[in-house]
């Protein structure tokens, strides 16, 4: 009675009665005592019960008002006991989890894991998808664009722009924005890349930028001294100009004209991604409306919705294409909600990271459940004693989940970490898109999202063995000393390790289906090899070789010396790799309609580099100079589509959009050539049709270009040649060495890295299940020992009983593969749109996947099966 | 006679109640009869009107209770006084001295007029 809990016991003697039956008894014994006491003074005792009975007045009235009272106090009373039970349980918790570092740490890791997976992927989600874009009334942003003729949205022409600016009344104010390129900039004292954006006067109007410093201009004053100014980003200001608090103290040097600082943007201001330094111009209201090379955004106004600015623009798009026919591509335009131009397309990839980080906190919780279920059978000695003192089921329930939710709680803080650290790791690793678009934080709904997520995992793992505790019957549990007399896996047990057998192969089919599309997509015929191909980015200063014909010649004098260098096959330059945002527009054929296309800047050496193949003419050589006639090179597919059945070679071509302002419109350029057609990894359809004009007489677009490299030796051998003769010959200009390849899978980088990451989870998927079914064969073996011993004892032959054991566990194996196999179909269909070149049921990666995991569960009740044969049956028996 | 004195009696009685207690554990019709010789049945209470009062002391937390056996063998809810009960007794015990010496002189006053005015 003195022992702990005598204030609860205590309570509980009070409560022995019911309301009711305590009120009366009370009462009773009253009216027998006055009873007794008026008989003893000498009243007949009918006399007396009456006369007591009026004494105490109205009874039945006074009892119901002690019932009442009474009733009252019990339910107070029973909460704050319930609050008592609740803080028992968790320290009772604590303390087995205390008591059991390796079983908890166990525990929290594989949480951990099975919590992080969801926390990271959806941290990225929730920045990028989820989360509203960090500018004032951001619901009210639009991407305006092109619709071009195949239907598809398209950047936009500078006319276009200004038409639909000027007609638009359900978008209040309209920007178009070009951007960002990375181009040498000079701060200070020392040159940096920076990464420009050129943006139209109201840009800053739409997305109501405030600046943190200085003042932003306003329209009027970006029209009045056109690209005079310029404003950079906060990261921008505080690194690359030592955040000098006295813009008036710093300019810009950019394309040989020095800039003043107008302003400071604040740090969330991240638009276009990337951006450090924004130059505000009026547009150009001369250029022509198939040179795509804008984006533009808006704001809706007041009292518009979407739907109108939908239906206004499409009207606005179709009128321009009758007016300008001829001259025009786009068909229509179009209008969609800033959020989901910029970030739409990672919807269903995360969806999918998703999807697949959801299925490892469900193998993680099934084999902490099977881990607990073995557990609780080694504490069921424990629960029925506690049962016994007058624990009630219930209760006993609830002190399970309540260890549950503890362990949950320490593996979500620990998958928080694990998350935290390993968007970072990914961030210094790889340089996914995906991670870069917006800063990554946790903040509030990240923390809700993971403590949701441990709750629902406790649930998960910890009801299945709390409810079994509610099964057991106490008295057979306390005869049987806790022991249970044969250890059989239960049907519940095998039923948890073929859910997990399944789950994991879902998951690890899925990875085998992403690898193969992307394995595909590199492996499609792209018409270029980059397989050791080095590939040099040159940023050239407008302020070195000025001059077209120095331009010309350095370039020229670059690629010469390093096609010299030990190792190297061939050197060129190009003023895009394939898949790189290069220039495209309108192109004017002699004598026929005029054409549309990609537009290069490249040498020779470039398609000897790449083995770009000649297929008809020859490619430029040395008779090709600055002075001599203008040469050029057309692709498979621009001869294909815009001289079918004819030569073109011979024909003449000119007025290349974006050339056309620099070197006049009028000088015709001869076709030499036809080169294959290349592919941009990444795109499967057919590959746009691309001219190809001669980096020395055109040298101006391949000012920041690429000089590609193909070694015959290794490439890391050449690096230091490379790296001296660009010192020596080009000392002022900055350059980025890397492989080609690299460069060129840019492009699908975020599909690699969501292979990696599904890749990962299959990895952690594997591990578990392999975890799980280790762990539970173990147990089998170590409840079993007796009875293996004895049947050992008797002469069973000890690798026949060890190989039952693994029959039996790959029994239940086997039913999980099963099942995997056929949830995996529905999966994939989820997973089609996604699949490149790659059926959605693919027997190969499916009996692969059932091969590895087969032979992974194999090893994993193997091994534990094995202590079998090294039982001594005298030691097994006299165990018990 | 009942209605009017009510308002008066509910407080009183839980100060006699809680008084009845302060030397030991008492059952309810023990309490009742110490009231009524104490008192001379001055209040003529009635007997049951002493339970409800009892069971909200206790949910106040002023008693506690337990069923316990008599010195006749029978079966009795005894009621006995918590520490703040206690302190709650000293408490009423000083505002009824109070109560009681002010009217007192009310009652024992001679002259309309107050000294000083």
């Amino acid at each position: 009675m003195k022992r702990g809990g005598r204030e609860e016991r205590r309570r509980l003697r009070v409560f022995e009665l019911p309301v009711g039956e305590d009120v009366r008894r009370e009462v009773r014994f009253h009216m027998d005592m006055k009873v007794d006491a008026l008989v003893a003074q000498g009243w007949p005792e009918e006399a007396a019960r009456q006369e007591a009975e009026r004494i105490f007045g109205d009874a039945a009235t006074f009892e119901a008002e002690c019932r009442r009272i009474a009733a009252r106090q019990r339910r107070s009373v029973r909460r704050s006991m319930q609050w008592d039970a609740l803080w028992q349980d968790v320290r009772f918790g604590a303390r087995l989890v205390a008591r059991r570092p390796g079983f908890t740490a166990m525990a929290v890791l594989t949480l951990a894991l099975g919590i992080g997976a969801n926390t990271a992927v959806f941290s990225v989600m929730n920045g990028l998808v989820l989360a509203p874009l960090p500018y004032a009334d951001a619901d009210r942003l639009v991407s305006v664009w092109e619709q071009s003729e195949s239907g598809r949205p398209n950047r936009v022409a500078e006319p276009n722009y200004l038409d639909w600016r000027e007609r638009a009344r359900t978008i209040e104010v309209m920007a178009a924005y070009r951007g960002p390129w990375l181009t040498p900039v000079t701060g200070g004292a020392d040159a940096v890349r920076g990464a420009v954006s050129i943006v139209t006067e109201d840009f800053f109007r739409v997305l109501r930028a405030r600046a943190l410093h200085g003042r932003l201009p306003s329209a009027v004053e970006v029209g009045r001294n056109s690209g005079d100014l310029v404003v950079v980003s906060e990261r921008f200001w505080r690194t690359a100009l030592r955040g000098e608090p006295d813009l008036d103290r710093i300019a810009l040097t950019l394309a040989d004209r020095t800039l003043p600082v107008a302003a400071v943007l604040p740090a969330r201001f991240d638009f276009p991604g990337g951006t450090d330094v924004w130059i505000p111009r009026p547009p150009d209201a001369g250029g022509d409306r198939t040179s795509h090379n804008y984006e533009v955004v808006g704001r809706l106004a007041a009292a518009s919705s979407l739907e109108s600015a939908r239906t206004e623009l499409r009207s606005i798009g179709q009128a321009l294409a009758r007016e300008h026919a001829g001259s025009i591509d786009a068909v229509s335009a179009g209008v969609t909600p800033l959020g989901e131009s910029l970030y739409g397309s990672y919807r269903r990839p995360l969806m999918m990271l998703l999807g697949a980080a959801a299925f490892v906190l469900l193998i993680a919780c099934t084999n902490l459940a099977s881990a607990l279920l073995a557990r609780s059978k080694a504490r069921e000695r424990e629960m029925a004693v506690r049962a016994s003192v007058g624990a009630n089921r219930s209760r006993l329930v609830r002190q399970l989940l309540t260890e549950s939710l503890m362990l949950a709680w320490l593996g979500g803080a620990a998958g928080l970490g694990l998350a935290w650290a390993g968007l970072r790791a990914l961030r210094w690793t790889t340089s996914p898109r995906v991670l870069q678009l917006r800063a990554i934080e946790v903040d509030l709904t990240l923390l809700l999202f993971t403590l949701l997520a441990s709750v629902l995992a406790a649930v998960l793992f910890g009801l299945v063995p709390a409810l079994r505790a509610r099964e057991g019957s106490t008295a057979t549990l306390l005869r049987s000393g806790g022991r249970g007399g044969t250890g059989r896996r239960t049907p519940l047990w095998d039923l948890l390790v073929a859910f997990e057998v399944a789950l994991a192969l879902v998951l690890l089919v899925s990875c085998g289906l992403l690898l193969r599309s992307f394995r595909a997509m590199l492996d499609v015929d792209r018409g270029f090899d980059t397989d050791g191909v080095l590939a040099i980015d040159v940023f050239v200063p407008e302020s070195v070789h000025a001059s077209d014909a120095a331009l010309a010649q350095a370039q020229t004098q670059w690629i010469e010396a390093l096609a010299q260098l030990p190792g190297v096959e061939s050197a060129g330059i190009v003023s895009a790799l394939p898949g790189s945002y290069g220039l495209n527009g309108g192109v004017d054929r002699e004598g026929l309609e005029s054409a549309y296309a990609e537009y290069r800047v490249a040498s020779e050496g470039y398609f000897a580099a790449l083995r770009i193949p000649l297929e008809r003419g020859r490619l430029f050589d040395a008779s090709d100079q600055m002075q001599s006639q203008p040469v050029v090179l057309v692709d498979e597919a621009f001869a294909a589509q815009f001289y079918p059945g004819t030569d073109p070679i011979g024909r003449r071509i000119r007025n290349l959009r974006n050339d056309a302002w620099h070197y006049g419109s009028e000088s015709w350029l001869t076709i030499v050539g036809v080169v294959g057609s290349v592919r941009a990894v990444g795109t499967l359809g057919d590959p746009a049709p691309t001219v190809y004009v001669l980096q020395r007489q055109r040298p101006l677009r391949a000012r920041d270009g690429v000089i590609t490299l193909r070694t015959a030796v290794r490439a890391e051998a050449v690096l230091p040649g490379v790296r001296q003769v660009m010192e020596r010959l080009a000392a002022d200009v900055p350059f980025e060495i890397g492989t080609a390849h690299a460069r060129i899978i840019e492009p699908v980088a975020d599909r690699r890295f969501a292979m990696l990451v599904v890749a990962g989870f299959a990895a952690i998927a594997l591990a578990l299940a392999a975890i799980g079914i280790h762990a539970v064969v173990s147990y089998v073996v170590e409840r079993r020992t007796r009875e293996m011993g004895i049947r050992i004892a008797i002469g069973a032959v000890p690798a026949g009983v060890a190989g039952q054991i693994v029959r039996e566990a790959m029994r239940v194996v086997g039913v999980g593969l099963a099942g995997g196999v056929l949830v995996s179909f529905g999966t994939a269909r989820l997973m089609r749109g996604w699949l490149v070149a790659t059926p959605a049921v693919d027997p190969s990666t499916l009996t692969l996947v059932v091969l590895l995991l087969g032979g992974v569960s194999l090893l994993a009740s193997l091994i534990p099966a094995i202590r079998v044969t090294r039982i001594d049956p005298i030691l097994a028996l006299r165990a018990e | 006679m009942t209605s009017e004195p009510v308002r008066l009696l509910r407080g009183t009685v839980d100060v006699m109640i809680v008084k009845a207690l302060s030397w030991g554990p008492l059952h309810g019709y023990a309490i009742s009869q110490w009231i009524a010789a104490t008192t001379d049945d001055a209040f003529s209470i009635q007997e049951g009107a002493l339970y409800p009062a009892l069971r909200r002391l206790e949910e106040k937390g002023l008693l506690e209770s337990r069923w316990s056996v008599t010195d006749t063998g029978r079966e009795a809810r005894f009621y006995r006084l918590t520490a703040a009960g206690r302190q709650w007794l000293q408490r009423e015990v000083r505002v009824w001295a109070r109560y009681v010496e002010a009217m007192s002189r009310v009652l024992s006053s001679i002259s309309p007029r107050v000294e000083g005015a």
